[in-house]
């Protein structure tokens, strides 16, 4: 009997529902847990009953109907307890706030080193982009007896543009040379 | 190359980048304009540059992204572009109207305090101006694609040589603007966190984002890789800056979560 309270404890009433299921034939099921249910009740009676004596309850009238409330309830919440996986509650009845304040300290002594190095690096990506290197080689030489000039280039940065500007210097050079023809 | 005789002589007039503007452009800056000095009607604090939030950033985004493109339709002289950055720019609006009617996100709301800050009306441009030109040189890297594919097209769009030279120069726009925009940052987290860099997400991110562009800029500068790899690869960035942009907000948590979605 006592591992039926334990396991009214651990599961509640589902437990020993279950506990049935699985150990006595459905026929006979109802009976035994009405057996069971009255044992049980009366094993935790006693033993509250017991408990309300050494605590000096007087008992010669019975249970008073406050005392007899509270045996139900916690007869109900034995029983749910066991869905919840815990039988410790903590619950917050009051607190105390403590105010207070963090404070961050950060020195920087060579911020203006810093602010220095990121200007120029800013500089430095702008200028990366918008002056660009080009490169144009010359190669005069001679071909028939007449003086030959072939020009090339590169611009790497900006190929569109570059591709305009050196078709635009092609024309001024071929204009200006042609003067000395 | 195709160089017309007109670039030969190099003697082509470029309409300037306002006479690319239409009235619909200037009544959009009206707007914004004007609902920028509201915040300030509603109270002095509550007035701020609208960069502060996710509903703010995103009308900054449209307008950057439309601008850099009507800069570069100037100076290119085609129009042809502009239906693939629009794509960006109408999911962009499409975003803000869903967000405004379902969110109430239009609202004005007072700046928090770590948003208080100068450091904020510099930063958050700079960063803007680099996933704006990230996102055209994506939607030029698509037009690149299609040009490839589909002769029909190609007919009708600037050569393959424009669209490179464009999707060139708006991700080299953008990636100094979005060192910058680190560099910016790295400053205000110093004041404001007490150190230059705190591998937070936003952070991270933003430092994927920008290696992905320099390693593009260094293979294009000094491999001379071009043409569809690269097209690919600028379509795959704007992915990658989109999850900087975006997606950090949406799955990740850290110190800039100022827009959640």
């Amino acid at each position: 009997m006592p591992r039926l309270v334990a396991l009214f404890i651990a599961k509640g009433f589902d437990g020993i529902a279950g506990q049935l299921d699985a150990t006595v034939p459905e026929a006979e099921r109802a009976a035994v847990l009405d057996a069971y249910l009255k044992v049980l009740q009366t094993m935790l009676a006693s033993l509250y009953t017991e408990l309300l004596a050494d605590n000096g309850v007087d008992l010669s009238q019975g249970i008073s109907g406050q005392d007899g409330v509270f045996f139900d309830d916690a007869i109900n919440a034995t029983a749910a307890v066991g869905n919840y996986g815990s039988t410790l509650y903590i619950q917050l009845k009051s607190f105390g706030q403590i105010q207070s304040s963090g404070l961050q300290i950060a020195r920087a002594p060579g911020k203006t080193l810093v602010y220095l190095g990121f200007t120029l690096l800013i500089a430095g990506v702008f200028c990366m982009f918008y002056v660009c290197a080009s490169r144009l080689w010359c190669w005069i030489d001679e071909a028939d007896g007449q003086a030959r000039l072939l020009i090339g280039g590169s611009g790497m940065r900006h190929k569109h543009d570059f591709g305009k500007q050196f078709i635009r210097l092609q024309g001024v050079l071929d204009e200006q040379l042609r003067k000395f023809c | 190359m195709a160089v017309t005789r007109e670039e030969m002589l190099g003697s082509y007039k470029r309409p300037s980048f306002w006479q690319t503007l239409s009235p619909v452009d200037w009544l959009w800056a009206l707007l914004v304009l004007a609902g920028w000095r509201e915040s300030y009607l509603i109270s002095p604090d509550v007035g701020h540059v609208p960069v502060s939030n996710l509903y703010e950033v995103f009308v900054l985004f449209a307008i950057i992204t439309a601008l850099i493109y009507l800069f570069y339709e100037g100076r290119y002289r085609t129009r042809q572009l502009g239906g693939f950055v629009l794509l960006v720019i109408s999911s962009a609006v499409a975003f803000l109207l869903w967000y405004s009617f379902t969110r109430n996100a239009a609202e004005i709301q007072p700046l928090v305090p770590a948003l208080q800050s100068y450091w904020m009306k510099i930063h958050v441009p700079a960063n803007f101006i680099g996933y704006g030109a990230f996102a055209i040189a994506a939607m030029v890297g698509v037009a690149f694609l299609l040009n490839e594919k589909f002769t029909g097209l190609a007919q009708r769009m600037p050569s393959q040589d424009i669209l490179e030279d464009v999707m060139y120069k708006s991700i080299a726009l953008g990636f100094a603007f979005f060192t910058l925009a680190t560099i910016l940052g790295a400053l205000w987290a110093a004041e404001a966190w007490g150190g230059y860099w705190s591998w937070d997400p936003k952070e991270t991110w933003a430092l994927i984002v920008w290696l992905n562009y320099a390693a593009w800029l260094h293979m294009r500068l000094t491999r001379g890789w071009n043409g569809a790899p690269m097209a690919w690869w600028a379509v795959i960035g704007l992915f990658v800056t989109l999850f900087a942009f975006l997606g950090v907000n949406m799955f990740l948590s850290g110190l800039h979560s100022y827009g959640e979605l």
